[in-house]
C-alpha cells in the first residue's frame, strides 16, 4: 500500500529531534542531512507615537524530507533509472550502484531533497527510512519526534488528516504532488506569501 | 559564477556539439549548389573535423558526471527522460557522423551518395540540437523547460554550424567555386538564427525573472544572465560580420572565415553561460 507522511505545523516547535534522529540513524556526516527545517518568520514591530510597541511577527516551522511525490520530478529525468519509486510503497529511493551522477534529480526536485555526494559518487537522499518500513516500523524521525508533530503511513490515513500541501516555504503542490499531508497552524501561509521570509538561510542552503 | 564552474563540461558540450554538428548545413549545401569534381566530390579529411569537434564535446560531458562507467545505463531511460533522448540522438548522430567520415575519406562515396547523406547529417544535426534544447525540460525549472530554451538550442546549432561548415567549404578549396547564392542562404541562416537565439535566451531571462523565491534575487540573477545575453549578441554580430566579409571578399575569405568561427564560438560559449546561469527552480 501507498504511503505517505503527515506533518502537523501546529506542533512542531522546529526542535531538530527529526533532523537529528535521521543523521544519527543513517550516519551522516556533519554536512549532510536528509530531514531539514525551515524557521519561517513574517511581520514587523513598530512603536506608536507614546512609545507603545506593536507587532505583527509570526513564526513557524516546516519539517521536510523527501515527500515521496506520487508525481515525482527525479524520477522523470533519471537517465539511468538509479532513481526508482517503489511501485508497492511509493518511496523513492537511489540506487547508488546506477546512478550516472549527473545531478538532473538535485535540479528537478523542487524540495532540495537530492544531494551529489561526490565521495560516493552518487546522490543520497531520504529513503522513507524504507527498511525500518519493510519491517513494519515507521521512519525514525517519526518515532524520535516529541510533539509527535510527524506521521507516516496508509496515504488514505494521512490524507484524512491532512489539509493542505501547500505550504510556505514549499513550491504549490501541483508540481510533483508530495505525498505530504500538512495540518497547518493558524499563522502558517501559503503560496510564497510576500511578507514571509525564511530565517534560518544559511543552515537550510 | 561558482554555478557557471560546475557546469563547464555542460557548457562545453551543449556549445561544440553545436557548432560540429551545424557545420554539415553549409558542407551540404555546397555539395547541391555550385557542382563538384566527379573525382572529389567529397570533402576527403576534412570531413573529420566536425567529428573531432563534436568528439571533443561529448569528451567534455564525461567530466559532469561522477561515474561515466554508468554512461551506457542512461540508454534505459529513453523516452522517459529528457538526457537520456538526448544521449540517444547525440550517440545515433555521431555514429552517422563518423560513418560519413570513414566512408568520404575512404573515397567509396558518388557525388549523389555524399550529397544525400550530408543532407540527411544536416538535418540530423537540427534534431540534435533540437534534443540538446529538449534536455532541459524539467518542468520546475521554467526558463529551461520553456520552448525558448530548444529554440535557442537549435538557432545556436545552425550559427555555429553556419561558421564552421564555410571555413571547411573554404578549406577544401570550395568557396572560390561556390556560387555567391550559397553563401546569402548562409549568411541569411546564421543573421536569422543570431536573432531567435537571442530573443529565444532574453525570453529564458524574462521567465526568471518574475519567479518568486525565498531565497534567489531572481531580477539579479536576470540581469547577471542579461549581461552574458548582451556579450553573445554582441560576439555575434562580429561573428555574422566577419562571415559575410569572407563570403563577399574572396580575397579576404579565409582569415574572414577563422575570425567569423571565433567570433561565433565565443558567442555560443557565452549564450550556454546565460543558460546555465538561470537555473532558476521554483522551490524557495
Ligand atoms: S521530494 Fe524531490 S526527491 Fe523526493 S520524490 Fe519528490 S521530487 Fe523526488
Ligand atoms: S544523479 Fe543519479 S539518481 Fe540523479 S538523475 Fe543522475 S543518474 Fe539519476
Ligand atoms: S524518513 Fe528516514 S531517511 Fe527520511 S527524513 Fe525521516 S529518518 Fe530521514
Amino acid at each position: 500500500m501507498t504511503k505517505a507522511f503527515f506533518f502537523d505545523n501546529s506542533r512542531c516547535t522546529g526542535c531538530r529531534t527529526c533532523q537529528l534522529a535521521c543523521k544519527d540513524y543513517h550516519d551522516l556526516s556533519i554536512d549532510q542531512t536528509y530531514r531539514k527545517v525551515y524557521d519561517m518568520e513574517s511581520g514587523a514591530c513598530s512603536m506608536d507615537e507614546r512609545g507603545v510597541v506593536t507587532h505583527t511577527c509570526k513564526l513557524y516551522h516546516v519539517a521536510i524530507g523527501c515527500n515521496h511525490c506520487e508525481d515525482p520530478a527525479c524520477t522523470k529525468v533519471c537517465p539511468t533509472g538509479a532513481m526508482e519509486k517503489d511501485p508497492e510503497t511509493g518511496l523513492v529511493s537511489v540506487d547508488g550502484d546506477k546512478c550516472l551522477g549527473c545531478g538532473y534529480c538535485v535540479m528537478a526536485c523542487p524540495y532540495g531533497a537530492p544531494t551529489l555526494d561526490k565521495t560516493v559518487g552518487h546522490t543520497i537522499k531520504c529513503d522513507g527510512c524504507k527498511n525500518r518500513v519493510a519491517e513494519g516500523k515507521k521512519p525514525i524521525c517519526v518515532e524520535a519526534c516529541p510533539l509527535r508533530a510527524l506521521d507516516f503511513g496508509e496515504v488514505e490515513e494521512m490524507k484524512a488528516r491532512g489539509e493542505s500541501h501547500d505550504i510556505d516555504p514549499l513550491p504549490s503542490s501541483s508540481y510533483t504532488k508530495p505525498s505530504l499531508y500538512i495540518r497547518m497552524s493558524p499563522d502558517a501561509k501559503s503560496s510564497q506569501a510576500a511578507d514571509s521570509r525564511i530565517a534560518n538561510p544559511l543552515e537550510v542552503f | 559564477m561558482e554555478a557557471l564552474a560546475s557546469h563547464l563540461p555542460l557548457i562545453l558540450f551543449t556549445a561544440l556539439c553545436a557548432i560540429g554538428a551545424g557545420a554539415f548545413l553549409p558542407m551540404a549545401l555546397r555539395a547541391s549548389v555550385g557542382g563538384a569534381s566527379p573525382a572529389k566530390p567529397g570533402y576527403g579529411k576534412l570531413a573529420w573535423v566536425p567529428v573531432a569537434v563534436l568528439a571533443i564535446g561529448f569528451v567534455a560531458v564525461f567530466f559532469h558526471v561522477t561515474v561515466p562507467l554508468n554512461a551506457p545505463l542512461a540508454l534505459g531511460g529513453i523516452g522517459r527522460s529528457p538526457l537520456s533522448n538526448e544521449v540517444a540522438v547525440g550517440g545515433a548522430f555521431l555514429a552517422l557522423c563518423l560513418l560519413y567520415a570513414v566512408l568520404t575519406t575512404a573515397g567509396k562515396l558518388s557525388a549523389n551518395a555524399n550529397k544525400a547523406f550530408l543532407w540527411v547529417l544536416a538535418a540530423s544535426a537540427v534534431v540534435f540540437g533540437l534534443f540538446m534544447g529538449l534536455a532541459y525540460n524539467i518542468a520546475t525549472i521554467p526558463a529551461w523547460s520553456s520552448s525558448a530554451a530548444s529554440v535557442a538550442m537549435v538557432a545556436l546549432t545552425l550559427l555555429g554550424g553556419c561558421a564552421l561548415g564555410w571555413l571547411i567549404v573554404g578549406l577544401a578549396g570550395k568557396s572560390e567555386t561556390t556560387p555567391k547564392s550559397v553563401g546569402y542562404i548562409l549568411l541569411a541562416v546564421a543573421v536569422v538564427s543570431l536573432v531567435a537565439a537571442a530573443i529565444a535566451s532574453g525570453a529564458e531571462s524574462g521567465i526568471v525573472a518574475a519567479l518568486p523565491s525565498f531565497v534567489h534575487d531572481t531580477a539579479a540573477i536576470a540581469a547577471e544572465a542579461n549581461g552574458f545575453i548582451a556579450g553573445f549578441t554582441l560576439c555575434g554580430i562580429l561573428g555574422v560580420v566577419c562571415l559575410a566579409a569572407s563570403i563577399v571578399k574572396p580575397s579576404a575569405s579565409r582569415i574572414a572565415s577563422i575570425l567569423s568561427l571565433a567570433f561565433v564560438t565565443a558567442a555560443i560559449v557565452l549564450a550556454r553561460c546565460a543558460f546555465y546561469l538561470m537555473e532558476v527552480g521554483v522551490a524557495f
